[in-house]
């Protein structure tokens, strides 16, 4: 184990997730002869010894940790409680029945178990989330919690490349909230164990299962997992959609519902609300967080922001944009029947056009629920919160302003492929309040940066009807569409020298079919004025018994405005294709699965990150 | 192409209705600039609400510039002249991250909710709770309950009662309002009712001051 560890660490780039990783190798290694864990019988393993390496490894961790970090007094106190678990669990029992990962899970999972304070625990959780998340991203790849040692190796590798992801979903799992249904396998909890604790710990691991909202590609695992006991079901029941791996080895034991539970990797919102102290303590315990924008060119990165937000904006259909304006809400459907219904009582013969027209229109939007708009949104809101949770959970003052000036810079490249998108998430994400408020980062960061990003704010002004982003995004289309044009004309390569691809910020043309929406659909034929929002139907309507001319006009303008907006966003969509990026997998995966806390709770975090430093 | 085109008349407006202020305005008075946002769940009638500000102030009838959602509006008072600078959310609502930068630095919100829909109350509340957080903490917060014409009779239409009941009772909102320190009004952007009070009123607050 040892040694694939180590190599494994060798490829990572990043020296500091590699020391992180030898020091866990080691742990892994050193605890391999203690004979009592937990155990948990029945599920027979090939990789015992494994397993109990990896519980050592937790031991010695929490030692080295303590040098290291504060929390390293709260690993002490509970290092006691864990041996208790260990005595109630026998070493064999471990190695016939559970398979190594079970074992090292397991070892992660006891130690939660002993810690009776999960709020003081600090140290515990931290080592948990650490364990957690190494099986977590195991899981994530494999289906099975149950893991073969050569299989943890690999998913060490894939964790020390992505050392955020490790490091967060720590945090997630600590996040969960405690009460769960899964609680109740605790009951098969080894004796010696403190029950609550081991409960609490369980909880939470185990709250991944509601599939996170930010989230919505990843597939959310179920993992019922259970806890502790013994028996846990390994069932194996818990089917991850994602997973890749087939299940080899279920251990049943709690270690599987440990690495169960960890699995979830994004589900973070579910258990924000519920304990908010915890996740203060366990931010504060990974000192190490390390985002992965820091370990690749801002270059790169953009480019595989472009090619998501591209395959996002395809997915709109004109015709959900076409109902934006009446479809934002559930209820603005009921509205325009009710204001209807008004009118038509008013008046008869406008009351039959209009209802005529409303009823069509009400029809689609009732239908149309989870659209490609909803999904833009939905990973626009979830983008945002990433660039602030990356900032936030960065504990080291040095290290997070980094991170800012990268965001920076990755949003200037952003801005240079005209990827509104991005840019904006981006930059509100580094306006938003929990990140704002780190004065103190911000005035580290370089002036260089700081100018730049003071410009580029300027993109999310709303001053002026969104003055700057629209005039922006209008070049862009012209200078892409003159581009393409160049490009045919020469049959060659500018292609390759330069990208045609655009991508809007969506809210812009959102934001303008609601307000054209508010416009009425018909127009009074006794006022020469054009349609006013305040001269309703009804008035029109009143007019009606009169001849032909005094009918209501239909609101050309309005309908031709809502053609226009969603022309300019079908323009986009065809622009968009014109990225000619290649896909790389590596950043592409990282840049799609992002994961980030709502910034209500972030601000719980972020006032801990600025005292921390 | 669109968007020149609304930008354009987005700017040409402005000037055309400080002419028409020019005559009630003291050549000494200075307007005052307000920010102010309008937030709110979606379809409770905020775009309503402000076309409606905006339009009645001149009867110009001008077609309203879509996407307008930045317009501005001049209010003179007793002893001053208030340039609102209104921001309004719709269309937005779901992009939560959005919210902060509209009421960052804003000196006025007003808070839209349906009086006859509870559950948009709870989302008023909400937006309340944020801002009192997060927002400038001299923030003027105005509650407004709208489409008030849908609960009331009418009476044209004298025969049939109203079609949809209100489901917040003007008492529970004004509690609330007064619990929270919140300026409160109940208005319909349709007919116009109460909509001038809500500006007015937060114009006239000390806490808007030049």
């Amino acid at each position: 184990m040892a040694e694939e560890l180590s190599s494994e660490n060798k490829q990572t780039e990043d020296p500091q997730s590699m020391r992180k990783r030898r020091r866990h190798a080691k742990f892994y290694e050193v605890k391999d002869d203690e004979p009592n864990i937990f155990v948990t019988p029945l599920e027979p393993s090939e990789n015992k010894g494994e397993v109990f390496e990896q519980g050592l490894d937790i031991e010695e961790e929490e030692e080295e940790d303590d040098d290291e970090n504060n929390s390293s007094s709260h690993r002490l106190r509970r290092f006691p409680k864990v041996f208790d678990l260990r005595s109630a669990v026998t070493i064999k029992d471990l190695e016939e029945k559970s398979g190594k990962r079970v074992s090292w899970s397991t070892f992660s999972s006891l130690g939660t178990l002993g810690i009776e304070d999960t709020g003081t625990a600090a140290g515990t959780e931290a080592i948990l989330s650490r364990t957690l998340t190494s099986s977590s991203s195991s899981k994530l790849k494999n289906k099975e919690s149950v893991k073969s040692s050569s299989d943890i190796g690999t998913e060490i590798q894939r964790e020390k490349e992505t050392s955020k992801e490790v490091e967060r979903e720590p945090v997630k799992s600590i996040m969960k909230p405690p009460s769960s249904e899964q609680v109740a396998n605790n009951s098969s909890i080894t004796p010696g164990s403190p029950k609550k604790s081991s409960e609490s710990s369980v909880k939470r691991i185990v709250i991944t299962e509601p599939p996170s909202k930010k989230l919505p590609d990843i597939p959310v695992q179920h993992t019922t997992t259970t806890t502790t006991t013994t028996t846990t079901t390994t069932s194996a029941a818990e089917p991850r959609g994602s997973s890749k791996v087939p299940i080899k080895n279920i251990p049943t034991t709690v270690q599987k519902s440990s690495l169960n539970k960890p699995l979830p990797p994004i589900p973070i919102q579910d258990n924000q609300p519920k304990r908010p102290p915890s996740i203060s303590t366990t931010v504060n315990s990974q000192s190490q967080y390390r985002s992965f924008i820091l370990n690749y060119r801002s270059e790169d990165i953009a480019k595989q922001f472009c090619l998501i937000e591209r395959d996002f904006l395809l997915k709109v259909n004109w015709e959900d944009l076409v109902q934006v304006g009446y479809t934002t809400n559930e209820e603005n459907v009921q509205k325009t029947d009710n204001e209807e219904k008004k009118e038509k009582k008013k008046d008869v013969k406008g009351k039959g056009k209009e209802k005529e027209l409303e009823e069509e229109k009400e029809k689609p939007r009732k239908r149309v629920r989870e659209n490609g708009v909803d999904k833009v949104i939905e990973r626009f809101n979830l983008a945002c919160d990433w660039v602030a949770t990356e900032i936030v959970l960065t504990r080291s003052l040095d290290d997070r302003v980094q991170v800012i000036e990268k965001f920076i810079r990755i949003a200037q490249k952003c801005l240079q492929f005209s990827n509104f998108a991005t840019l904006t998430q981006i930059l509100l994400g580094l306006q938003s309040p929990p990140v704002e408020r780190l004065r103190r980062t911000w005035t580290r960061v370089r002036n260089e940066d700081l100018r730049a990003f003071k410009e580029l704010s300027e993109y999310i002004s709303a001053f002026g009807n969104w003055k700057v982003i629209r005039e922006a995004m209008r070049k862009s289309i012209e200078d892409s569409t003159i581009l393409k044009e160049l490009m045919k004309q020469r049959k060659s390569r500018i292609s390759d020298v330069r990208n045609t691809g655009c991508i809007p910020f969506l809210g812009l043309y959102l934001s303008d079919l609601v307000f054209n929406a508010a416009v009425p659909s018909f127009i009074d034929p006794t006022s020469s004025q054009p349609s006013t929002p305040s001269s309703p139907l009804p008035s029109s309507s009143a007019d009606a018994t009169t001849p032909l001319h005094h009918q209501p006009l239909i609101n050309f303008h309005k309908h031709r405005t809502t053609a226009t907006i969603v022309k300019r966003v079908l323009t986009f969509q065809t622009l968009s294709r014109g990225y000619n990026f290649s896909i790389d997998k590596e950043i592409y995966d990282k840049c799609y699965g992002l994961k980030g806390f709502e910034a209500t709770k972030l601000v719980v975090m972020d006032l801990d990150a600025d005292d921390f430093v | 192409m669109s968007n020149t085109s609304r930008q354009s008349t987005l700017s040409s407006e402005s000037p055309a209705r400080a002419g028409g202020e020019g005559t009630n305005q003291q050549p000494n008075l200075k307007p005052v600039q307000v920010k102010l946002v309008l937030l709110g769940e979606a379809a409770v009638g905020k775009s309503s609400l402000v076309l409606r500000f905006v339009n009645n102030e001149f009867q110009e009838n001008k077609e309203p510039t879509i996407g307008a959602a930045f317009l501005t509006q001049k209010c003179r008072l007793e002893d001053k002249v208030i340039k609102f600078e209104i921001w309004d959310t719709a269309g937005q609502e779901r992009f939560h991250s959005l919210a902060p930068m509209y009421y960052r630095n804003a000196q006025a919100a007003v808070v839209v909710y349906d009086v006859t829909k509870a559950a948009s109350l709870d989302k008023a509340k909400s937006w309340v709770k944020e801002l009192q957080r997060q927002a400038n903490p001299n923030i003027v917060i105005a509650l407004a309950g709208n489409k008030i014409d849908l609960v009331q009779p009418i009476e044209e239409s004298e025969d049939e009662s109203t079609e949809s009941g209100r489901q917040v009772p003007t008492e529970e909102a004004k509690a609330y309002a007064n619990e929270f320190g919140l300026l409160f009004f109940e208005t319909s952007a349709k007919k116009g009712d109460g909509v001038r009070d809500v500006f007015t009123e937060i114009g006239m607050n000390d806490l808007i001051k030049i």
